[in-house]
């Protein structure tokens, strides 16, 4: 059996209120007392503050904190924190002077260590605590050694505050809370641990598991449910958006394709507007060749002009001399006089006429008008010349022509190339213009595609931000639930010390056969988003009618207003007895007898008293009423006369002489101390209970 | 050598060199004398053929006279070759005497020293090779027919070309188009060379003439 964490319980030694409006009247302004070990009673009537006082001892030791509200009506529900409240106003509410002055100061023992704490009760803000007689004043920061005493107070409880805080481990406060709160304190308000899973599992844990891992689970608690929440918020959150976007989508037409059409339009009219550019830039080069070629080409056209003229006028000056080389019109004439053809010119017949004509040719004279025409001596042939003459021409002019076919050539090809990059653009723009109405007429479906497609992005987003919060949750699960699981061996060990303990308190102020059981496997979850896990958990079962042996499971509505109360305190007295195993404890009730039917009266201060003496150092503080019901002297023991009536009187505190007087008081007031004396000292020889007027 | 970039057409000392070309050939042939008829016809065939040759054509207008082409400035050169006495002639009458014709021309030897001195020249000798090329085509035809087939071509089965109508074959020649096809009809890849043309022209006009 691993051993059980030492938690040692403050006990409460003494306690003073001053100035404190509630409790001032005519002869005492503020209250003063001691406590003994063993039973000590706040008595006093209805209205007299009883209730505060106990709030007094129970706000010395947590301080204005308080866990989350939820928490508070069910404790062990929420996230494992205490917050400070900013302004705590009970105190100040029940006083008519607003308590502006009032301090009270409480002096506890944690096992041989004293402390004692003084705060102001307008707000509970710490004035000062002494650990072991050492002062510290809170003036100078009354927040900060709040802070400090809070942990110094889980220290002495038995919490390794350092370790804890080495290892950001912030649960010790709570749980030191929740010890004080709902396991020493069975004040009115308590919520009953026995009924409440939630709770019942926090003080298990805090009682009975390791520290480390208590810790542990506190933690994982803790991150469970802040990612429980923050998952929860998200997912509505996102379902809200969700909703949005679906009724967006909803009016928007589902059109992936036209985006996928405009995206290739887009595209396409981008390429063909480049294409157009590409073009038009060739085009205009083309055009610029060709305006070059042109005059060239009209230069060329002139100069082959010319050098083709000038060919034909040499090649018919050579044509006129190569047919006069062989023979010349001379010859002709004679020719046509001697064969008597006649003259050429005349048709003139006569023998004269030819030989006037060849004497004429012999001295190189012209047969037709006598003029000179022998070749001057010594120049050279001229036919000859002119064919040199010619040929150079010719060549002059076949190379003019060749330029000019060469570059008639190249304006073809750039004609060519200009028709062809002209005709490309043209069908290229006719095309860039059809795809821009296209365009056109696609951008306005695409803007709503478009939106689509961020729409649906966004849902993605949400679900893959819900998801991802949703994992992480589920990590938080596993590793709580892993927790818990390890934490069942450590109440599985201390269950059955808790089941006799229960057995033993609950048999003597129960008639039915009242069981408690132990198991391992009660579902329950802690979230609202997680499955429920197996938990360890103690359970009442009662024995029905007729039927002794108990088989019910009963819950807090099952069973009467008594039974649910000493049910429950007898399993917080089981509680405190294991885990305090030999250490003394402390337990304050308030008004056990409040909810009791007088059968079980006895019974109860029996019980109580018996815890108060358990163990030497045990402190039992209760509140009761100054009724008949006998709580008082059943507590006390007076019918047994145990003790000696002043020490008796020294464990009682009477209200009734330090409070403001009440109106009740007032007019019952021999009643009152009538029983006072009589819970206190014993039965009186003369009841006098007619004359209180009840 | 590429065509010339003005086109002179029936520039006289070239009409001359033509006809003179043309009554060689003719007599190395074994054609000559010449009728004036075929000479003109001749003159026809250098005309519609010399484009797809890329030659200057002799004459750039056609007169349909009588059923023929007649070009009356090619009529004026020969007379002047004539009378020079380069060309021989069968009928000699008088200068005086206008638009006299005869039955057929000859090249003198004066005429054949002419013509190999104007075969000196770069035009000389194209032309010379083309019309060598033109009457051996020719020569191949049956001497029966070898007139008539004119009839099969392109521009004289025109309707519009009427007798005594001139037609600018410089602007329009159907005869060289159909030419210009069978220069380029190619044959196993082979296209024929610038005499087979010619001669394949004249198959192709005797063939029509003979369907």
């Amino acid at each position: 059996m691993s051993s059980l964490r030492e938690l040692v319980f403050p006990r409460l030694s003494e306690l003073s209120v001053s100035g404190y409006e509630p409790y001032v009247n005519d002869h005492s302004a503020h209250i003063d007392r001691s406590f003994l070990p063993g039973v000590n009673l706040i008595v006093g009537i209805n209205g007299v503050g009883k209730t505060t006082l106990l709030n007094v001892i129970f706000r010395m030791l947590v301080g204005p904190y308080d866990p989350a509200k939820a928490d508070r009506i069910r404790p062990g529900r929420k996230q494992a924190t205490v917050i400070r409240s900013s302004n705590f106003d009970f105190f100040r509410r029940r006083a008519a002077d607003g308590a502006q002055l009032a301090t009270a100061s409480a002096t506890f023992r944690f096992g041989e260590r004293t402390i004692k704490i003084t705060r102001s009760l307008k707000d509970l803000t710490l004035i000062g605590y002494a650990l072991d007689g050492h002062e510290t004043l809170a003036a100078i920061d009354p927040l900060g050694t709040d802070e400090e005493l809070m942990d110094l107070l889980a220290k002495l409880m038995g919490f390794d505050v350092q370790r804890a805080k080495a290892r950001d481990a912030v649960s010790y406060r709570y749980d030191f809370d929740f010890v004080v709160r709902n396991l020493i304190f069975f004040l009115e308000d308590k919520v009953p641990l026995i009924w409440n899973p939630d709770g019942q599992y926090v003080i298990l844990r805090i009682l009975l598991v390791d520290e480390e891992l208590s810790e542990d689970i506190s933690a994982a608690r803790n991150d469970l449910l802040r990612a429980d929440s923050q998952y929860r918020n998200r997912l509505w959150a996102a379902n809200k958006i969700r909703d949005e976007i679906t009724e967006r989508l909803a009016a928007l037409p589902d059109l992936p394709s036209e985006v996928e059409q405009f995206g290739l339009v887009v595209s396409e009219v981008a390429n063909l507007t480049k294409a157009c550019e590409d073009l038009k830039e060739q085009r205009d080069f083309f055009n610029r060749e060709m305006d070059g070629i042109d005059n060239a080409i009209l230069h060329a056209r002139a100069e082959a002009f010319d050098s083709q003229l000038a060919l034909r006028r040499e090649e018919a000056a050579y044509f006129q001399q190569a047919f006069r080389e062989v023979r010349t019109p001379g010859d002709l004439i004679i020719q046509a006089l001697q064969s008597h053809e006649g003259c050429l010119v005349c048709g003139n017949t006569d023998e004269s006429a030819y030989r006037r004509a060849r004497d004429l040719m012999e001295r190189h004279k012209c047969p037709v008008c006598e003029s000179d025409t022998a070749p001057p001596e010594g120049i050279p042939a001229l036919g000859d010349a002119i064919l040199e003459r010619l040929q150079e021409t010719e060549r002059k002019a076949g190379s003019a022509r060749q330029l000019l076919a060469s570059l008639d050539q190249r304006s073809r090809e750039i004609g060519d190339a200009y028709r062809s990059a002209n005709s490309d653009l043209f069908e290229t723009t006719t095309r860039l213009r059809h795809a821009q109405r296209r365009e056109d007429q696609l951008a306005t479906q695409a803007e709503k595609s478009r939106l689509v497609v961020e729409l649906n992005k966004q849902l993605e987003d949400l679900d893959a931000d819900v998801a991802g919060l949703r994992s992480d949750l589920d990590a938080h699960i596993d590793r709580h639930a892993k927790l818990v699981h390890a934490s069942k061996t450590f109440v599985e060990e201390r269950s059955q010390a808790i089941i006799d303990a229960f057995e033993r308190y609950a048999s003597s102020f129960m008639v039915e056969d009242c069981e408690l059981r132990y198991r391992s496997d009660r579902p329950a979850k802690i979230a609202q988003s997680d499955e429920p896990i197996d938990w360890p958990a103690f359970e009442v079962y009662l024995a029905s009618g007729a039927d002794r042996s108990p088989t019910e499971r009963v819950d807090a509505s099952a069973v009467s207003e008594s039974q649910k109360e000493f049910i429950d305190l007898a399993f917080r007295m089981a509680l405190l007895r294991v885990a305090a195993e030999k250490r003394p404890s402390m337990l304050v009730v308030e008004t056990p007898e409040a909810s009791l039917d007088a059968f079980f009266v006895g019974k109860a201060g029996a019980l109580l008293r018996d815890y108060a003496s358990a163990e030497p150092g045990n402190v039992l503080l209760a509140s009761s009423n100054l009724t008949r019901e006998q709580m008082i002297a059943q507590l006390l023991g007076t019918t047994e006369g145990l003790e000696d009536p002043e020490r008796r009187r020294a464990r009682t505190l009477n209200l009734l002489e330090v409070a403001r007087e009440t109106k009740a008081y007032r007019m019952n007031k021999g009643f009152y101390d009538g029983r006072y004396e009589e819970a206190v000292v014993g039965p009186l020889e003369d009841d006098d209970d007619g004359s209180g007027g009840e | 050598m590429e065509a010339e970039p003005i086109q002179f057409g029936g520039s006289p000392h070239r009409l001359q060199g033509w006809l003179l070309f043309l009554l060689e050939q003719a007599g190395r042939l074994g054609l000559a004398p010449v009728s004036q008829e075929r000479l003109h016809l001749l003159l026809f065939y250098c005309a519609v053929l010399t484009p797809v040759h890329g030659m200057e054509q002799p004459v750039p207008k056609i007169l349909k006279h009588r059923d023929r082409p007649f070009y009356p400035e090619a009529q004026e050169e020969i007379l002047s070759l004539v009378v020079r006495g380069f060309v021989g002639t069968t009928t000699r009458e008088a200068v005086s005497d206008l638009g006299w014709e005869s039955d057929g021309y000859w090249v003198t030897d004066d005429g054949l020293s002419v013509a190999e001195r104007l075969k000196a020249t770069s035009w000389g000798k194209s032309t010379s090779r083309f019309v060598r090329d033109l009457v051996m085509g020719f020569a191949e035809l049956d001497p029966d027919d070898a007139d008539d087939i004119v009839e099969q071509d392109a521009l004289f089965r025109d309707d519009r070309l009427q007798r005594g109508h001139i037609r600018d074959i410089v602007k329009e020649n159907q005869a060289a188009e159909a030419a210009k096809l069978v220069a380029d009809y190619d044959v196993d890849g082979l296209k024929p060379d610038p005499r087979d043309s010619i001669a394949l022209y004249f198959e192709f006009l005797q063939a029509r003439r003979a369907a």
